[in-house]
């Protein structure tokens, strides 16, 4: 999912770069250099807490992995 | 609430969620109103201060419950009891009245637009404080 994650962000770049077309730039590499970094951080986060709240650390980051991809989906299509 | 001792209470167990909800709204709220306004100001600046306020209270919450030291406890607390305080006003009058602020902030409609989240998190946030109060006297509970 990370490695995954990594590919979209390097592409989302490649993609927005090479764009003609209007995109709400600093919001969408605000989102790119974001999103890759929460999975970690929330397994770091979950580590040392081996109770189901440490699952629900990981849950809430993939969570909000995938709301920030439909994120990035909406201000690449201009809503 | 027993556990090591190195470890603050505010961060064990149900803790452990808080700080990271917590943590991802002080990461998203900050970097929302610091585009805001960094770009568009002049559109609605009294929402942008308030989403930016909202940002700060987030982050100061979230250390506050991660650091979970007497100090930064009360600190805490406060940062909570001032987001329960601003979503409740900011709900109140963005209900009573749709156009008084120019654009979207957090709190507007009690957090209608981040599924109430911003309603439910301070409520919890003082019930986590006050179940994690340290003891009388000693403050290892």
């Amino acid at each position: 999912m990370e490695l995954g994650l990594v590919a979209a962000v390097v592409g989302g770049g490649i993609a927005l770069a090479t764009t003609e077309r209007a995109v709400d730039s600093i919001t969408f590499v605000g989102y790119l250099a974001t999103v890759w970094l929460v999975l970690p951080v929330g397994v770091a986060w979950a580590a040392s807490e081996k109770t189901r709240w440490g699952a629900g650390v990981l849950l809430l980051a993939c969570i909000t992995v995938t709301v920030m991809v439909l994120r990035l989906l909406q201000i690449w299509t201009g809503r | 609430m027993t556990g090591p001792v190195s470890e603050p209470a505010t961060r064990q167990g149900p803790g452990r969620l808080l700080v990271a909800a917590y943590a991802v709204f002080a990461v998203s709220a900050s970097a929302r109103s610091a585009v805001q306004i960094a770009t568009q100001f002049t559109v609605a600046p009294v929402s942008y201060l308030l989403s930016a306020v909202a940002a700060v209270v987030y982050l100061v919450a979230t250390v506050g419950l991660m650091v979970g030291g007497a100090r930064t406890r009360r600190l805490a607390t406060a940062a909570i009891l001032v987001e329960l305080v601003g979503v409740l006003v900011v709900g109140t009058l963005t209900v009573l009245d749709d156009d008084l602020l120019a654009d979207q902030t957090v709190w507007s409609g009690y957090g209608v637009g981040y599924g109430f989240v911003p309603l439910v998190l301070p409520v919890l946030g003082l019930a986590w404080v006050w179940r994690t109060r340290p003891g009388p006297g000693d403050g290892t509970r």
